[in-house]
This record gives C-alpha cells, structure tokens and sequence, in this order.
C-alpha cells in the first residue's frame, strides 16, 4: 500500500489511561455501494486508506472502525488493521451497520440502523463476519422479500453466527426530544419502545452527528442518568467520502463535528467499559482534571527491587491483602502529615525496615486536599466537638457578601426621614418658645408724673434756738448773783436788774416763741416732705412697672418677631417624607454549590431592598399602633412609640434614639448568616450535629478546591447501600475535579466506581512484594486486572460479573 | 405679597386684629405671638412680605392710639425679621447653585 508511517503512539500499550481515546466507530467505505450511492463511497477503498488514515491523523483520532450497511469486508479490515499502532491511530476494530427491521409502538416495522463494533481479538472470528454476511447475486442478502433490513430475529441470528463479543450503537441522529424522529433513529420506533430499549441495555450507546442535536441529547441524557445509568451519546463521521472526512460526503452541507472521547485502553474490553459507563465519555477532551498537584507515580525499592507504579489523575484504587502495608503506603507517601500517633508512625518504619522496604517519592502537603485516615471521617463527625465539625464546614463556604453598598442605600433613605423629623421638631421646639405679649395703654411719660421735694432750711430753726438759750443764759446769771456780789450793790441797781432782767425774759420768751413757732412749721413741712417723698416714691414704682413693661414689649416683640420668621421657614422644611425606592433592589448572596448542597452565607434578613422592607424596619422599630408622619410627629409622640430592646440603654433625644434602633435593626438584618440549602431547607444545625460520611463526601466531591484526596477504606464510614446510593456517584464526580488515592476493600469502590486504575498489592511466592496494576479493562499475558480484582475483594466477582454480562451479551431485545 | 391687619375693639372694649377670617384676640392687653404666627405663616410662601397693621374706625382714643402704635412696631419687627431670613435664604441658595 505504501503508506508511510510514524509511530508516534506505538509501541507498548499503557496500563493505564493517561489520555482519553478521540474515536469514531462510524466509516463507511466503497462497499456500502449495495446500500448507498456508489458516487459518495467511491473513494473509500483499500487502495486509498492512506487518505482515510491522514484524515485520521489529521484529526488526532486514536480508535476507528469501519461499518459498512450490512456488510463486512475482511481484507479491507486487515488492511486497515495494520495501520494500527501508527500516527494517532492506536485501535482499529471490525465492525458493521446493520439495517434492522425493528417493530415500534404503531406495531409497523422500521428500519433500524445499528452499528455494531466487534471484539477483535480473535482474527478468525473476525474473519467469518465477512462470510456471515456474505453476498447473494451481489447484493446484501437480507432474506427478507423486498425489504431491505434484517428481521430482529435474522440480525440476532447473524450476531450469533459471528458468535464475537460485540457492542451495538444504535443510531440516533435526530434529537431524541424532537418532535418528528428522524428515519432509521431508534427514536422512530416511538417513545415506549425506545424506553423499552434504554432500560434493556440492548444498546451501549446512541449515536448522533449534529451537535445541535447533541446539545438536546446531553440533557435528555443527564436527565434520565440522573439516578442510574440508562443512555450513552456517542457521535459518529457516517463519513461515506474520505476525502471530506469527516463530512458525510461532499455534498451534504455540515456543522462542525466533534469526535467523541472515551476515557478506556485502547481494547475491546476498554471500549465495552467505556460505552457502559457515561462518565467515560465526553465531547471534549475533560475526561480528566487539570489539577497539576496530581502525583504521577509511586516509585518504591524492595530488597533493591525498584517499582514504579503509574498513577492515573483520575481514581486510583489501592486492594490487597490486609497487612500488606496499604496504609503505611499512604502514610509514608504523604510524609506522616496526616498521622498524629508516633506509635503507629514507629510501627510503620519497622516495618519498611524489616522488610527493606523504601518508597522513594512522596506527596507535598501543599499538595493534599484531604486525606482521611481509616475511620477518622466517621470519627469527625462523631465528635461532639461542634469546632471540629464546623471547621470541615466552615472553609467550605463562600467569602461573605459585603453589605456597605446596601446600607449606604438604606441610610440615605432613612438620612430623609432623619431630616424631615429633625426639621418637625426643630419647628416644635420654637414654637414653644412663642409667648404671650403685654402692652401698656398709657403713655409712660416720667417728668409729668413726679412731684417737686418740699425743700426746708433749718438755719431760722438753730437761730432762735441759740437766741433763746442766750437769753436763759444770761436771766440766770443776773437772778443769782453771788454773796460777794449782794452785799455790796445798791438798791438803785438792783432794782435796775431787776428791770434788765424782765426784759430780757420778755426777750427769752419772744424767742421762745420764735422757736416753737419755727418748730410747728418744721414739723408741718417735714410732714409734707414726707409725704410728697412717699407719693414720688410710689409714682416711680408705678412709672418703672409702666416702663418695664413698655421695654419689655419693646424686646418681646423684637424677639417673637425673629422666632416667627425662624418658624416660617422652618414650616417650610416641614414635609412627609416616603421612602423612593423606584426598583427594588436585589440584595446578592455568596454561594457555592456542591452537588445537592449549597453553601451560603447571605444577610440575615434582607433579600431585596425595597420600599416594603424600608417600612418593615420601620414598624420593627416603632410600636404597631403608631404610624409615622415626618410633618406631623412631635418628640413627645416618637420617644413614646420607639421600641427599645432591653439590651439598649438609650438616653439621648428621641430623634437620637430612633436613629440608633434603625441602624441596630438595619445591623441586625445584615447579619451575615452561614446556611447550608438542600432543597431550598437549611440543613446546617443537621450538619453541623451529625454530619456523617455520606454528606461529607457528597460536598467535597463537589468541592472545585485542588489537591489529591487521600482516604483509607471509606466503606469503613458508610452503610453498604449508601455506597451504592451516593458514594459511588460521589467519588465519580470527585475524579473529575482531583486525584483520587484511595485504598478499599470493597469491590464497589473498585468495580461499580469503575476506577481508572487498579493497585493491588500482595505477597509473591517468596514472600516479597507483588504489585499488579492498570485499568480494569487492563489484561497481557501475566495480567488480568478484572480476574485480579475478583479474588481479592469480597463480592468482587459478583460486581464483575454484573458488568461483564454486558461484554459478553446475549442479545434479547426483548 | 402684601397681608394687611386691622385692630379693632369690640362693644366691650377688647381689642382684637382682623386677618381675613382669622382673628387674634388681644385680652387683658395681651396677645399671644402663637395666634400671630398662626395669621402670619399661612401665607408666607413668597420671597418677600409686607405686613401693613391698620386702625379700625372704632379705635378713636388715646388708648387706641397707644394700642396700635405697639401693635404697629410689632409687626413691623416681624415683617422685616421674615423678609430678612428669607432674603438670607435666596442668598444661601443662590451661593449654592454657584458653587
């Protein structure tokens, strides 16, 4: 044929899968001429598989098969079989297009196609499919009259003569939740036969090419694999010209096509694995995490004797016998960070001693999600220790929301009502201070008013006075003259003494009548003195009172005046103040969502910021039978009404006080609180008290968190059917986000969780180490992973058994 | 706007102010600024105001004179009180649109 080939992926076949296989099971070539246009499949002959094969290549396709309509060319497959293992190509399979007379819920009889994928591992076998399909008069010999299908029973018939193990994809190209199904679909045969046909498992899989069409089938698929594994998409070329591979032909008008990924070894085993699992498959190349923490190897020296086991970045299961180390392994692997007892950790060293034993690599705790020793999940949460529990919790929730960009909202809302009120009672307080104003109705005028002093001189008094003791005097010296003196004075002269002294007391008692006279007016104008004193003294108090109150008219006034204009523009800020929301105003929440579970931490009591929850503060604060009015409340009236809890001590005005209950209740509302939501119920308070390992795996399987997870027999935590229930899905969910380790005795965690690869330890005949690994479709000459699997696990062949029914199928439609 | 009062007295001598409809009694010589707030502010929603205090053709007396004078000068306070603080606020108003 000349091709030339490089083998850029040949060479020794990986244990494990360390990249998902891009597959197309669905080529035609020049011998679908007895079915179709021999214009479009002209190019596809022997002679040009080189073009199929760079087209291949050109589209890094790793698996193909070519499936002509019923028929089966042995010498094209073995030519095109020997491209395998060169360019991209790592697997070419026997396979066929089968025209299946099917009947649907109308009881009529459609046409069917299906694509059938052989095991190719026995050639001879291989080789008769072309001879059980072999030509009549050169034309496919359905035997069927004039139709051109096989009858259910030939097709079953025809399968059994090829008597190889085989996987059937039944054709699908119109959206299954389409209205009209396209013609040759399984879909035409009607809904109930088509469920009928999901739930019997006869197809591994659908195949469809529109990626319109995949779009609708991917959630018609997550719909009903929802609780169990029921359909599987593929897509497929249907290319029937090479040269536009992987166009239909050249004349069919396309969207883009994408090649289906199945996460499998590059065997027929690989492929039945991955067609009965849709986890294993996908349209884009995500089949696995890009954490870059994953390990990948464990590299270990046994008496000198150095292993290096792979490590798949998905799910890696670690069985064996019980003592073999299992535990040690992990444990040295990740440095003794997660072991806490020395006794043990000395335990383990012994060991590795004894038993020369080394692992030469290991795990950064950096890069370590979890890892969970044997029981110390159930433990955890055994724990009455609500802070250990918590702590699992807590990291899982979002960072919280922030609510200063809400309050700023909602304080200049209530900043309005804050100012109309302040404005009321400022209006209020100056009110009060009006007072009534007296006024005088007399003209105060003092001069006119005041009476004149009555003025005396006391001078004319103190005259006669003196004149009068000057007088009395002078009679007393003369009536008394001394002895001396009488004896000696004539009579003449006293006579004439006698005389002077009658004079003189007729002068003595003129001016003692002067004075008593004077002494009467005195004492009259000192009467009017008095008088008038009193009059003026009255006068004044009654011109002051006058007066007084005249100047105080005169301030009052002046002072009403400038309080009256203060309150008529006071008046004019007085308002009935609303609140002006116009749109409510969504308050967001910080969420994380794992699986069922949604981590939340949102604000206590606020989910929207609207006029209605404004007011509901609003009555939070006051007392129900109070409503407020900014332009009509008085101080008196809100201190009365505002609701004060007993933690607050308020001692401010009522304004001040009301200000603080708001903002204590807007507070209150922003509280950040931590839910955790299950069907929209807060589940937290059960969580928190009695979280068990179901829960805790059904949140950190969804937990997008990097690292590896490391747990040692999780069946240890749960129930049997909870690892059916939940675990399994868990886990799966799990190996698409991290690194998975974990180390079980339990064939479920290994065969229904379908693990990417499989680390069995044990003891060799010589006592030594004995490490058989790969993926569980993994077989060569010395091992056989499924076979390995079955005799170390209890129940392990049940499991096994189940699943490899489906490989070695006996075909009953129904 | 320009409001105009009148004081007047009824039969038995009391004086009172007249405002349209609303009266301000003035007992025992004394008036209540509240009552004249109440007269006062309920038209005060122009820029500027000019409260005129007339006599009515009853009040003859000195007294009367008296009376009114004091109620004059009264008013007069108030009406250049009210007009400054609202020329004060255009001015504030007019500072802030400024700035």
């Amino acid at each position: 044929m000349g091709i030339n080939i490089s083998p850029e992926f040949g060479g020794k076949m990986e244990r494990i899968v360390t990249k998902p296989l891009k597959v197309d099971l669905h080529i035609h070539s020049c011998f679908s001429k007895y079915k179709d246009e021999f214009d479009i499949v002209k190019d596809g002959t022997e002679d040009n598989l080189p073009l199929l094969f760079s087209k291949l290549c050109e589209y890094e396709v790793n698996v193909a098969a070519i499936t002509d309509h019923d028929y089966f060319s042995f010498s094209l497959y073995q030519s095109f079989k020997k491209l395998e293992g060169h360019g991209t190509l790592l697997k070419v399979f026997p396979g066929v297009e089968f025209s299946v007379g099917i009947k649907g819920d109308d009881n009529t009889v459609k046409c069917i196609h299906v694509i059938a994928i052989f095991d190719d591992s026995n050639i001879d076998k291989v080789k008769r499919i072309e001879s059980v399909l072999e030509l009549k008069n050169g034309k496919i010999n359905y035997e069927n009259g004039i139709n051109l299908y096989f009858t259910e029973e030939k097709f079953i018939s025809k399968l059994r003569d090829i008597n190889l193990d085989v996987v059937l994809i039944a054709h699908q190209k119109g959206s299954v939740t389409a209205k009209k199904a396209s013609k040759n679909d399984l879909k035409s045969l009607g809904d109930k036969t088509f469920d009928e046909f999901l739930q019997s498992s006869v197809f591994e899989a659908l195949e469809f090419k529109s990626m319109r069409n995949g779009l609708f089938n991917n959630l018609f698929a997550k719909e009903k694999n929802a609780s169990y594994d029921v359909v599987r998409f593929i897509t497929g070329s249907d290319c029937h010209t090479w040269s536009c591979y992987p166009k239909h032909d050249l004349k069919l008008s396309e969207d883009g096509f994408h090649h289906t990924f199945l996460k499998c070894l590059p065997t027929f085993k690989g492929l039945c694995m991955a067609l009965t699992d849709y986890t294993r498959i996908s349209l884009s190349n995500s089949l696995f995490s890009n954490d870059d923490s994953a390990l990948d190897k464990i590299e270990l020296e046994e008496n000198g004797k150095r292993f290096s086991i792979p490590l798949s970045k998905g799910l890696n299961a670690i069985i064996g016998d019980n003592s073999i180390g299992k535990s040690l392994l992990i444990h040295k692997l990740t440095a003794y960070s997660e072991l806490s007892d020395n006794k043990i950790k000395d335990g383990y060293e012994r060991y590795l001693e004894k038993n020369s034993f080394q692992i030469l690599n290991s795990v950064e705790k950096d890069d370590i999600y979890h890892f969970d020793g044997q029981g110390t999940i159930r433990k955890r949460f055994e724990s009455k220790d609500e802070k250990e529990n918590q702590s699992f919790l807590q990291n899982k929730f979002p960072e919280p929301p922030l609510p200063d960009a809400y309050k700023s909202i909602i304080n200049e809302q209530f900043r309005r009502i804050f100012e109309a009120i302040e404005a009321k009672f400022l209006f209020d307080s100056k009110l009060k201070q009006l007072k009534t104003l007296a006024m005088v109705n007399v003209d105060v005028k003092r001069k006119n008013l005041a009476a004149s002093t009555l003025l005396y001189k006391k001078s004319k008094y103190d005259g006669y006075a003196r004149l009068k003791k000057y007088f009395e005097g002078i009679i007393t010296k003369i009536g008394c003259p001394d002895s001396k003196v009488n004896d000696g004075l004539e009579q003449v002269d006293l006579v004439t003494l006698n005389h002077i002294k009658s004079e003189l007391e007729s002068l003595k008692q003129k001016y003692t009548k002067c004075l008593n006279e004077e002494k009467r007016v005195f004492n009259i104008k000192t009467g009017i003195k008095n008088g008038v004193d009193n009059y003026n003294s009255e006068i004044k108090l009654y011109k002051d009172s006058l007066e007084e109150k005249n100047d105080c008219f005169a301030s009052d006034s002046e002072e009403m005046a400038q309080i009256i204009s203060e309150l008529v523009l006071l008046k004019r800020k007085i308002r009935k103040e609303d609140f002006t929301i116009a749109e409510p105003i969504k308050v967001e929440s910080a969420e994380l969502i794992y699986g069922d579970y949604k981590f939340v931490r949102r604000f206590r009591n606020v989910n929207l910021i609207s006029n209605e929850y404004l007011n509901s503060v609003l009555k939070r604060a006051l007392k129900s039978s109070f409503c407020l009015d900014t332009s009509k409340v008085t101080e008196d009236e809100l201190s009365v009404a505002i609701k004060y809890t007993d933690k607050m001590s308020l001692k401010g005005k009522a304004l001040e006080n009301f200000k603080t209950v708001i903002s204590s209740i807007v507070d209150s509302d922003f509280f950040v609180e931590s839910v955790i939501l299950k069907a929209e119920q807060d589940v937290f308070d059960n969580l928190s008290n009695g979280l068990n390992a179901t829960l805790y795996f059904d949140i950190i399987s969804h937990d997008k968190q990097k690292g590896i997870y490391i747990v040692d027999q999780p069946e240890d935590d749960v129930s049997q059917p909870a690892i059916k229930s939940n675990l399994i899905s868990d886990f799966k969910k799990m190996s698409s986000l991290r690194q998975v380790i974990l180390i079980t005795h339990n064939a479920q965690f290994v065969v229904n969780l379908d693990v990417d690869n499989v680390i069995c330890l044990s003891k060799d005949k010589n006592k030594g180490i004995e490490i058989k690994y790969g993926a569980l479709e993994y077989e060569d000459a010395n091992t056989n992973i499924i076979r390995t699997v079955a005799d170390n696990l209890d129940g392990g062949v049940d499991s096994i058994k189940k699943r490899w029914k489906r490989y070695g199928k006996e075909i009953d439609f129904r | 706007m320009e409001k105009k009062l009148i004081l007047d007295k009824d039969e038995n001598g009391n004086y009172f102010l007249q405002s349209g409809e609303k009266v301000v009694p003035i007992s025992n010589l004394k008036v209540n600024s509240n009552d004249i707030y109440e007269v006062v502010y309920s038209d005060l929603y122009e820029n500027e105001i000019h409260i005129e205090v007339e006599m009515s053709s009853k009040c003859v007396s000195k007294e009367d004179s008296i009376i009114y004078k004091q109620i004059k000068t009264l008013f007069k306070k108030i009406d250049e009180a009210i007009n400054k603080q609202l020329s004060n606020t255009i001015d504030a108003s007019n500072t802030n649109v400024a700035n």
